[in-house]
């Protein structure tokens, strides 16, 4: 053998080796493993939940929450690569909102993965069922450039499973794929967000190709406008709950999520909310693992980030107890006499009745300055009451700045 | 292009000046704390320094030293020229001394280990003021970049009162401002005894580690519980003045005035510590903030006249806490005085440009004195002000104010007289038409007084000399969570009876109303009728009675239906 040969067949085989070569059959017994999406870690709300994994958006931060498995997650919304340019070996991306092809930043995914004790890599880019072929392809590019021992995981539509496309060749390209079961209508016209998990339909076309699979599930929620075909990300139930020119009808959708309409009385536009429930979860995890063969577990789309609203808290997801409500302190900055900012943290979500809260002081209030969303009342000199609207919670809500001649000690009461 | 230089004027203005709507910022606890130093305060007056050019940086000529100095500003090979500048015999001292300072200077460039070691060797054997400056500057930034802050900040600050420093004061005062930025941050704090080395930096590192934040520190109580510590512990380092205001300011800082008024009231009378601007400021604070008004009144007013350059910060601090202590005894014309004197100049923070680098916080919105003259105020404590201070400075201002309330109480004669001596050519014939029509008792008459009214929208009872579109945010009275119960009180009553008072419209509405009901649906009544949803439909938002507009313009619509 020649040198040149020799050192050809030693690169193969550490290609081999350090796992950058063909996707290699994972093992079908890797048990059943519980995560969440992370999309901002910095932002994380806090959780003593310990889960399975965690798919954390790019850039890692040390604020993630605690799992035994990491995976960095980059997201490429909305585009597709679809062309490799030789023999840079660059891949383009073509990006719709500019009209333009982009160079994919695989050597930058690469750098993150170094030093960080995660899983792999995961991509999440939802292509157009039509340009499969070329996603398997840049697929192939990316995993020749993989550090060793990484894996190659990608998030996938629930359209490229139908009958027809090339999804086998994607599939053959990664070690983990993770079907999204959600949004697969149009968010602007379906007060829907979750698919149906059905096992007896998905588990076969899933199964069949021999490679672990976990299932998307949503855990979030959104508002909408449903006639003028508007998203809301910042307005919430609590906005509307206590205008007294809406009135509030609540129903189920075929997911089982909860779909709130405030209709104002007086003419005007339907505000809408759809947010998960305990119960459209459960039986999404439920019908998952029906899937049997390869698949490996559930991902919950996604971690809520601290005083997020509509996405529901780790431990409801899990079934864990939740933590009771609480009354949090903050104090003023007052010279004339004692003032404090008032928080109720983790007032029950979406309950469909009324919630009355009474809080107590030490000494007399002087006055209170209620919060403008969520009137808080002095019914006597050491008590305020404050009444949080059927599915009015926040999880953290400021109740209002409470004014007393000193500093005083507050309780909270549920009623 | 013109336009574009057009916006981007106006996005660097609405940039450098956000719009303000601070109000009772003497309120606010963060107000009263102690003043923020920075490296400034520090600088002993009449230090001359050199200015000298940095070694390698003088003239190039062609001489061996000459060459070295081209070589090291960019020209030609700078080792073979100090080899060579080194041979030569005929260098005296000071220039040999160059060439060793040159050379520690070009390892240091590139990041050559044996760089800190050749300045350290060179401030042990150098002679020339002027390098050995410019070499202690160059450790300070070796030390800096190796991450020892103490040590660089340290040189830093003696240079800065250092006779014969080449090191400029900028360069000082930058690289001060590097090392610690505002407070020394956790750095400072852990390193915070090994500045008790000399009084000037023990001084320097804790006036810094005390500076104050609007935002309470988690560990506040933990550092500072510390920093008392070493002021007992090396207390006979900081005698005098500089322990008493030391702990006076840590006292303050920790949330704890009653100390700062215990440590205040042990220093002699006739000590110089007492007429020490931060003595008197954190003196009076203390008072402020355990409620004694009173108390606090005495040191803010010496305060304030034995300052006497007027853009000193200092003083506009002290004009401020003068206003928040009157406004709690009770004394409008005193707190008049003080909120004009800050006001000055059309704007509430010019006469004190640069307080907020004192101060956590300022009030520049100028709402204060706004709210002062046009509703806090009763109109007599008006008068009064204009005879007791008719030298003011801006006093047209509260003449103004006192004419705008005769008017709303229909005395506009001598509304008229005010704003003829001070030149006020519109308003002051208006009030003499006004007070023509009103004199007028038929309906013909009360119609024309509400027509002139309605064309006058701001121009009568409106006082336009204070406010420009922003009125409404400084009426906050009820959202405001500083005041006590009975302030509150007063203050929404106050600011509803200025809404009423100051809307030309509401009060031609009110005449039409009566016009109306005189005459009957005949022509008269009609005519006032027709004026009056005019002027109810045009009433200005901040008037903030909706329900009472909503229910009128009902009620004269069905009047008018009614015929």
């Amino acid at each position: 053998m020649n040198r040149r040969r020799l050192l050809s067949s030693c690169f193969a085989l550490a290609l081999v080796l350090c796992g950058c070569g063909k996707a290699a059959k994972p093992r079908p017994t890797e048990p059943w493993a519980t995560g969440f999406w992370v999309w901002n870690a910095e932002a994380a709300a806090p959780s003593s939940a310990i889960v399975d994994v965690l798919y954390v958006q790019a850039p890692f931060s040390d604020k993630v929450p605690k799992a035994r498995e990491y995976w960095l997650t980059f997201r490429e919304s909305n585009v597709c690569p679809n062309r490799i340019v030789s023999p840079a070996g660059q891949t383009t991306i073509y990006d719709p909102l500019g009209d333009r092809l982009v160079t994919a930043n695989i050597p930058g995914w690469m750098d993150a993965l170094k030093g960080r004790s995660v899983r792999g890599l995961q991509l999440d880019i939802d292509c157009p069922t039509r340009s499969l072929v070329d996603y398997a392809k840049f697929l192939a590019e990316v995993r020749k450039q993989l550090p060793p021992g990484k894996e190659l995981s990608i998030t996938a539509l629930l359209d490229w499973f139908r009958d027809g496309t090339d999804i086998a060749k994607v599939i053959e390209q990664v070690d983990e794929f993770v079907p999204q079961f959600y949004d697969v209508g149009n968010a602007y016209d379906d007060p829907v967000i979750a698919a149906k998990v059905d096992a007896e339909k998905w588990a076969p076309r899933f199964n069949r190709f021999e490679k672990r699979y976990r299932i998307g599930i949503s855990t979030f929620g959104r508002g909408r406008l449903p006639f003028s075909r508007k998203l809301y990300r910042a307005i919430m139930p609590l906005d509307v709950a206590n205008d007294r020119n809406y009135r509030l009808t609540s129903e189920h959708n075929e997911s089982g999520e909860l779909v709130l309409n405030y209709d104002p009385i007086q003419g005007g536009e339907r505000t809408q909310f759809i947010v998960p429930t305990p119960e459209s979860v459960r039986a999404a995890v439920e019908s998952a693992k029906k899937m049997g063969g390869y698949a490996a577990g559930v991902v919950f789309f996604r971690w809520p980030n601290a005083e997020e609203t509509l996405v529901m808290p780790p431990e409801e997801v899990l079934g864990l107890p939740l933590q009771a409500a609480a009354l949090e302190t903050e104090a003023g900055d007052c010279v004339a006499v004692s003032c404090a900012d008032l928080y109720l943290v983790r007032a029950s979500r979406f309950t469909p009745a009324e919630v009355e809260y009474r809080i107590h002081t030490s000494i007399d209030i002087e006055y209170a300055v209620p919060s403008e969303l969520l009137p808080i009342r002095v019914t006597s000199p050491k008590e305020m009451v404050v009444r949080i609207p059927p599915f009015g919670a926040k999880p953290k809500l400021h109740l209002g700045r409470v004014v007393t001649s000193k500093p005083a000690v507050f309780t909270l009461e549920v009623r | 292009m013109k336009r574009s230089l057009l916006i981007a004027l106006l996005c660097g203005v609405v940039w450098a000046c956000p719009f303000d709507q601070s109000l009772r910022e003497y309120l606010s606890v963060s107000f009263w704390l102690p003043f923020a130093k920075s490296g400034s305060n520090f600088e002993r007056r009449n230090i001359k320094r050199s200015d000298v050019a940095f070694a390698g940086k003088g003239e190039v000529d062609a001489t061996l030293l000459g060459r070295l100095r081209a070589a090291y500003q960019g020209d030609g090979s700078l080792e073979a020229a100090i080899v060579a500048a080194r041979a030569d015999v005929s260098l005296n001292a000071r220039d040999r001394e160059e060439v060793e300072l040159v050379d520690a200077k070009h390892d240091m460039w590139l990041e050559r280990p044996t760089a800190k070691g050749k300045i350290e060797q060179f401030l042990k054997t150098a002679k020339t003021p002027e390098w050995l400056s410019e070499a202690r500057g160059w450790l300070a930034h070796i030390l800096f970049t190796e991450g020892k802050f103490t040590e660089a900040g340290k040189i830093y600050i003696d240079e800065l009162n250092r006779n014969g420093s080449n090191l400029s004061r900028e360069t000082l005062l930058t690289s001060l401002k590097l090392t610690y930025e505002y407070d020394g941050g956790t750095h400072l704090f852990t390193h915070l005894e090994e500045y008790f080395d000399t009084p000037e930096h023990a001084a320097f590192a804790i006036e810094v580690v005390t500076n104050p934040r609007r935002d309470p520190l988690p560990d506040a109580a933990t550092r500072y519980k510390r920093v008392n510590e070493l002021l007992l512990k090396h207390r006979s380092l900081l005698r005098g003045t500089p322990l008493t205001l030391l702990t006076m300011r840590t006292a303050m800082r920790m949330g704890d005035p009653s100390q700062a008024i215990k440590i205040a009231e042990m220093v002699p009378t006739a000590s110089s510590v007492r007429s020490d601007p931060d003595f008197l400021w954190m003196f009076g604070s203390a008072h402020f903030v355990t409620r004694d008004y009173e108390g606090a009144e005495a040191p803010l007013l010496t305060m304030f006249q034995t300052l006497k350059d007027n853009d000193d910060p200092r003083k506009a601090a002290a004009a401020y806490g003068l206003c928040g202590v009157y406004q709690k005894l009770g004394l409008p014309v005193e707190q008049i005085r003080f909120a004009l004197w800050t006001w000055h100049g059309g704007s509430f923070g010019s006469a004190g440009a640069g307080v907020d680098d004192l101060s956590i916080y300022w009030a520049p919105s100028g709402f204060d004195l706004n709210l002062l003259l046009d509703a806090e105020a009763p109109d007599d404590a008006l008068k009064q002000f204009v005879e007791k201070y008719p030298n003011a400075r801006d006093i047209r201002l509260v003449k103004y104010a006192l004419a705008v309330r005769l008017a709303r109480a229909n005395r506009y004669d001598e509304a008229a007289e005010i704003y003829e001596a001070i030149g006020q050519k519109r308003r002051a014939p208006r009030m003499r038409e006004l007070a023509r029509l009103s004199a007028q008792t038929t309906s013909e008459g009360k119609y024309q007084l509400a027509e002139f009214l309605s064309a006058n929208p701001d121009g009568v009872f409106f006082n336009d000399s204070l406010w420009y579109r922003y009125q409404t945010y400084a009426l906050i009275g009820d959202t405001e969570p500083r005041f006590t119960k009975e302030e509150r009180e007063i203050q929404i009553a106050k600011e509803r009876e200025l809404r009423d008072r100051q809307e030309e419209r509401w009060r031609a509405y009110l005449i039409l109303r009566d016009v109306m009901r005189e005459e009957g649906h005949s022509g008269l009544g009609t005519k006032a009728a027709g004026l009056a949803i005019k002027n109810l439909r045009k009433l200005n938002p901040r008037f903030d009675r909706e329900d009472e507009i909503r229910r009128a313009d009902i009620e004269v619509s069905r009047w008018l239906r009614s015929r």
